[in-house]
């Protein structure tokens, strides 16, 4: 049975929108869902600050995020204090000016694929899937970009 | 009651403390230049791991941004691309000053000396074309 989504933008920084995806049914977004689960994580500051830097400042250059399988994931372990933080959040980097972001959660230290962590394999998984709907989407013309390389038209409706 | 975007917008706009983005700022910095390294010379970061004898995904980790970099690893991909990563600001300026020099041309006659002018007016030139030390960007 077909399960339907709704892209909607959720915060524009200067170089770079990023959008979230809210799930039919859900009383939040996936992103909104990550921001509260993690707000007071010990690493969350790093993260929020890699964001902020590439969100006003650099772009999302394709270089800066990891693959991991379709879905990116933002960001890579964080290690600050000598500890592995394996805070992720998932996203789908669509060009230079667009990220989406997914869920996601903190990878328990010691599983090697984030697929087979019970904390995170969920988000990843979902992560996929919608990447793939998402693409399948925009090639098929449902969506694109407008001149200032924001997604167009506003509230995206996808099947996955 | 609050959107989820004004949610996000006080997540987001939420200052970090200097020291954060500095190392955020500094970390990204590392990650461009060692990117464009990697461009100039054909390189991927699959290469650049097999020369540093470390998996690739440990050089993705490197480059991402957040990793906390030791200066070890940060000599040994400077020695592996044969460049600067990072340079201090004085070890910048000894590096990039260079002297202006301005050549002229002195011309002669057969029927006079070589040099047919006054030493006052070469000096007085020479002074005020004459260039300080400067710092090329």
């Amino acid at each position: 049975m077909p399960t339907f989504a709704t892209i909607i933008e959720l915060y524009a920084f200067k170089e770079v929108t990023f959008y979230t995806v809210k799930i039919d049914g859900a009383a939040t977004s996936l992103g909104s869902q990550f921001i509260e689960s993690n707000k007071n994580h010990k690493h969350i500051q790093v993260l929020k600050t890699w964001i902020q830097n590439i969100g006003n400042k650099r772009g999302a250059t394709k270089d800066l995020f990891r693959n991991e399988r379709m879905a990116d994931a933002l960001p890579p372990p964080i290690e600050i204090t000598l500890k592995d933080c394996q805070l992720r959040w998932y996203c789908l980097r669509m060009n230079r000016n667009v990220v989406i972001l997914f869920n996601g959660g903190a990878k328990t230290k010691g599983i090697k694929s984030a697929q087979d962590c019970p904390v995170v394999g969920s988000h990843f998984n979902q992560a996929n899937i919608l990447s793939e709907a998402i693409w399948k989407a925009f090639d098929n013309g449902e969506f694109g970009f407008d001149d200032r390389e924001r997604l167009t038209p506003k509230n995206i409706t996808i099947e996955f | 009651m609050r959107t989820e975007q004004e949610n996000a917008a006080t997540f987001f706009e939420q200052p970090s403390s200097p020291d954060i983005e500095r190392f955020v700022d500094i970390n990204l910095d590392i990650s461009e230049q060692v990117m464009q390294y990697l461009d100039s010379k054909n390189w991927t970061q699959k290469d650049l791991a097999a020369k540093l004898d470390k998996s690739e995904a440990e050089i993705s980790k490197w480059l991402s941004g957040m990793h906390n970099l030791t200066l070890k690893s940060i000599s040994k991909m400077e020695a592996v691309l044969g460049e600067h990563i990072i340079i201090t600001p004085q070890v910048a300026k000894k590096m990039f000053t260079k002297d202006n020099y301005i050549y002229f041309t002195v011309y002669g006659s057969s029927n006079e000396g070589v040099c047919n002018f006054k030493t006052d007016d070469v000096s007085e030139s020479f002074e005020s074309a004459h260039l300080e030390n400067q710092l090329v960007a």
